[in-house]
């Protein structure tokens, strides 16, 4: 009803004043999604990226007009983005410094009972980005608070991603282009196709990982196969929220950055989280990674590698400690509990690692065996090799702390011969049918994703309106029958709604 | 020639939203429960929808009006045409909605509610409100029944629009939805769910006492409603106590029922206090002990409820017109047919088989 009364509104709005028409609406949904205090809350994060970005802009010109003073515009920046990222970890992951600090110190600090604004974790973010960007003149600051304020809480991406830079979005958000028919039918095969994966894929694997899950006592098959379930789970559920987050915003003429690029076909851990999530690893990688990497601490830490160990070990070091930071960073992201940091962020840090390590041996013993390693069975086997890795970490964030994810895997490496691979019980959970569904909606995945591989999906559709309008129509009424929501069913939240 | 590409675009859509139409309404119809095999209830709510020709009566409520008036018995007694729009568990906003469907089509010489659900003040079961809602047409007054009538983890639009709400039918499809996809059986002799086993009242259950015999305020404020919508249009409203044992009418409810048709100036009937004029005899007229009236109860229950419509309101009925009596003296025969099958069937094996008309 919102999206319907939302198009209709900006359609008929006048050109020039459809940015205010989206930003009415999209302030309108965060109220009602939220509440007017937390919409303050995040209006008030943006006044303070946008008075920063202001204040680098003119601070940095000096009486006689000589632009930029580096160390002012640095202080500005400095300050402005320990602010935004102070409030962020101060409302989403203070339960981790709380607990940590009453384990290892023997204190017993009251949790606060702070509330987030929705989305800080996604639009912070963004205005962080958007204060460094400023900083290193890659884009101008904006002089409109209002506009600014659009771009923190364009309503489709505001509350899951993806984390857009501010140069890349800010003309078609303030344009106010209308979409083309054509458009507008492959924003909503986009919707279709993104509740299609929610709904039937996702929902349906959820009831199989909630079942096996609820009980460690089951044969190791079954336990590997939740983990294996939750990854592909999670990428349905998210990269579903994706797509009709995108959709959504193509009805209205922003093209929205891509989140997803078939992570499951990555031959190794850095190239899936290059696949995964792509947005947040961009910006880790622009507004963390590299300047850590050219920070003067780490040239420093460099030239004292290289006197230890040489020119490499100087890299391999920088490299190290960097991505280091990135993933505990990138653990810490997804939530202040040691399960997000181990599960999210050092598992993946110690596999890519140990990936760079052995990297030599592994060259040579593909010498040795002849492997070519672009041949089609052995990409196979560096994906399923990847699925497996990333499943084990991931699986951390399914369980309700770290100690039980560590039981989970002590599970599956001990013995209960009693236990058979196939519970029939599991159909408690999930008829025969419906599991022929998500086996179905599976495979339907897996073939787009293929197609995807050499083809763009959204070209093709734009040339063919009949195979688009029958894609839609399919999809649609695929997630509407098969879908597992309504009465029956306990409807999922979207996983990364929670972060 | 980017002409010639927005015409295509345009046709493509346009077929495209013709196509959704017809398989939304395709895929609607099929996997919405036809009610053909069991919980014939379900399809009785429907059949109202293909009346032809108006009513002098219409009942609404819940078991206390489809299982206890048989309006063939009232059009062969007094010629007054009836139809029973009741539902099971059929909750006073139901009956409002339902009461408000009606006079939009129709406008009776009288409207008889059955005031046993009165003491229901809050919604108790979805499956219930289906089989009472799902059948009225699109609308603000389904929307408002709807709405009024949900339960925790109910939401509108799944009351709204069938499909949402019996998706997950796909799985329990069988031949019946496919053989009654266009033309569903009628179940119901207008309205009227027939009967003719015989359960004599046994024990009967000792009234629980209460602790607050007061009729709760949400079922009074409907009743208020439907009493200033009846008025507005300028239609009686009777209120009506079926001739049941149980579940028990106090008489504490009985007295709040009495002052408040005196006070507003409605019919009340109450049957349970007229056995001598019905000649209801539980021990012959009831198929499950009591709750409910068998065909012989509901006969009985009718040709009173004739005799105080003619008294009370006037009705001369309609015998003598061609088009209703050709309409009534059909439904009659087939009425009597079956229920010389319920009677063989009780016969020759004790119970009955067919329950759908």
């Amino acid at each position: 009803m919102f999206l319907a009364l939302a198009m209709a509104i900006y359609f008929f709005a006048a050109k020039k004043a459809r940015w205010i028409a989206l930003l009415v609406l999209s302030l309108a949904f965060y109220v009602g999604a939220a509440s007017a205090k937390l919409a303050l809350a995040m209006a008030g994060m943006s006044l303070w990226a946008y008075l920063a970005g202001l204040a680098i802009r003119e601070f940095g010109i000096d009486e006689e007009g000589a632009k930029n003073l580096p160390q002012k515009k640095r202080l500005i920046a400095t300050i402005a983005i320990l602010f935004e990222a102070g409030i962020l970890i101060a409302l989403k992951e203070n339960a981790f410094f709380v607990t940590n600090a009453n384990l290892l110190l023997g204190l017993s600090l009251p949790f606060p009972e702070w509330v987030a604004p929705l989305g800080v974790s996604y639009y912070t973010l963004m205005l962080i980005g958007y204060i460094c960007d400023v900083h290193w003149e890659i884009c101008q600051a904006e002089k409109n608070f209002f506009k600014f304020l659009l771009f923190t809480c364009f309503f489709p991406q505001m509350l899951s991603g993806p984390i857009s830079r501010y140069g890349d979005v800010k003309d078609q958000l303030f344009e106010g282009n209308a979409p083309s028919l054509r458009q507008i039918s492959l924003g909503f095969s986009r919707i279709a196709w993104g509740y299609f994966k929610k709904v039937v894929v996702a929902d349906g694997l959820a009831l199989v990982v909630g079942y096996i899950f609820q009980d460690f006592n089951q044969s190791r098959q079954l336990l590997l196969l939740g983990a294996f379930c939750y990854s592909l789970q999670l990428y349905a559920d998210f990269s579903g929220l994706m797509d009709i987050v995108i959709g959504i915003g193509s009805l209205f003429g922003v093209k929205l950055p891509e989140n997803f690029r078939q992570p499951f076909f990555s031959a190794s851990l850095s190239e899936l989280w290059q696949r995964w999530h792509m947005s947040l690893g961009v910006w880790l990688r622009n507004y963390i990674f590299y300047p850590f990497q050219k920070s003067k601490r780490m040239a420093k830490v460099r030239a004292l590698a290289e006197k230890a160990g040489g020119r490499r070990a100087g890299g391999e070091a920088s490299k190290l400690l960097s991505l280091l930071v990135l993933w505990v960073s990138i653990g810490f992201w997804h939530g202040g509990t040691w399960k997000y940091i181990f599960g999210a962020g050092l598992f993946f840090f110690a596999m890519i690692s140990l990936g760079i390590a052995l990297n030599p041996l592994s060259k040579k013993v593909r010498k040795l065996l002849r492997i070519n390693p672009n041949n089609v069975p052995f990409r196979i086997f560096q994906s399923l090799r990847t699925f497996v890795l990333f499943s084990i970490s991931i699986s951390f964030c399914r369980m309700g702390s770290f100690r039980t994810g560590i039981s989970y895997w002590q599970s599956v490496f001990s013995n209960i011969p009693s236990q058979r691979f196939w519970s029939a019980s599991l159909l408690e959970a999930i008829s025969l049918k419906e599991l022929f569904v998500v086996i179905a909606g599976l495979a339907i995945m897996l073939l787009v994703s293929v197609f995807q591989l050499n083809k763009d999906i959204e070209e093709f559709f734009q040339n063919h309106a009949s195979v688009r309008w029958a894609a839609f129509l399919s999809l649609a009424f695929a997630a509407i029958i098969f879908g597992f929501y309504g009465i029956g069913y306990n409807a999922q939240d979207f996983i990364y709604g929670d972060f | 020639m980017k002409q010639n590409e927005g015409r295509r675009e345009a046709l493509a859509a346009a077929a495209a939203a013709i196509a959704a139409t017809l398989v939304f309404l395709a895929c609607q119809r099929l996997l919405e429960p036809k009610y053909m095999d069991e919980i014939y209830e379900g399809a009785m709510m429907r059949e109202y929808y293909d009346e032809e020709l108006s009513h002098d009566v219409i009942f609404v409520g819940d078991c206390e009006v489809y299982d206890n008036i048989s309006p063939v018995a009232l059009w062969e007694g007094y010629g007054i045409t009836s139809y029973v729009r009741g539902g099971p568990n059929q909750l006073a906003w139901q009956s409002y909605a339902i009461i408000e469907d009606t006079l939009k089509r129709e406008k009776p010489k009288a409207l008889v509610f059955s005031v046993l659900a009165l003491h229901q003040g809050e919604p108790e079961s979805e499956p219930y409100n289906r089989l009472n809602l799902d059948a009225m047409p699109l609308g603000t007054t389904k929307y408002r029944a709807v709405k009024a009538s949900m339960t925790p983890g109910e939401s509108v639009v799944d009351g709204l629009v069938p499909l949402l709400r019996y998706h997950s039918r796909w799985q329990d499809l069988n031949a019946s939805d496919f053989t009654y996809f266009f033309n569903p059986d009628e179940v119901s002799f207008k309205g009227y769910m027939m009967r003719a086993d015989v359960k004599p009242v046994g024990v009967i259950p000792r009234a629980r006492r209460l602790q607050d015999y007061s009729l709760p305020e949400t079922s009074m404020e409907y009743l208020d409603k439907m009493a200033a919508l009846c008025k507005s249009q300028g239609v009686p409203l009777i209120l009506y106590k079926a001739h049941s044992i149980y579940p028990h009418w106090y008489p504490e409810w009985d007295q709040q029922i009495k002052d408040w048709a005196s006070k507003n100036n409605a019919g009340y009937v109450n049957l349970l206090e007229v056995p001598e004029q019905t000649g209801i005899d539980l021990n012959t007229d009831t198929y499950d002990a009591g709750l409910h009236l068998n065909v012989y109860g509901a006969e009985k229950a009718a040709l009173f409820l004739g005799k105080y419509l003619s008294e009370n309101y006037g009705m001369a009925g309609h015998r003598g017109e061609e088009a209703y009596e050709a309409e009534w003296g059909q439904t009659a025969l087939e009425y009597h047919e079956f229920k010389a099958l319920q009677e063989r069937q009780v016969s020759t094996s004790g119970k009955i088989s067919a329950f759908k008309r």
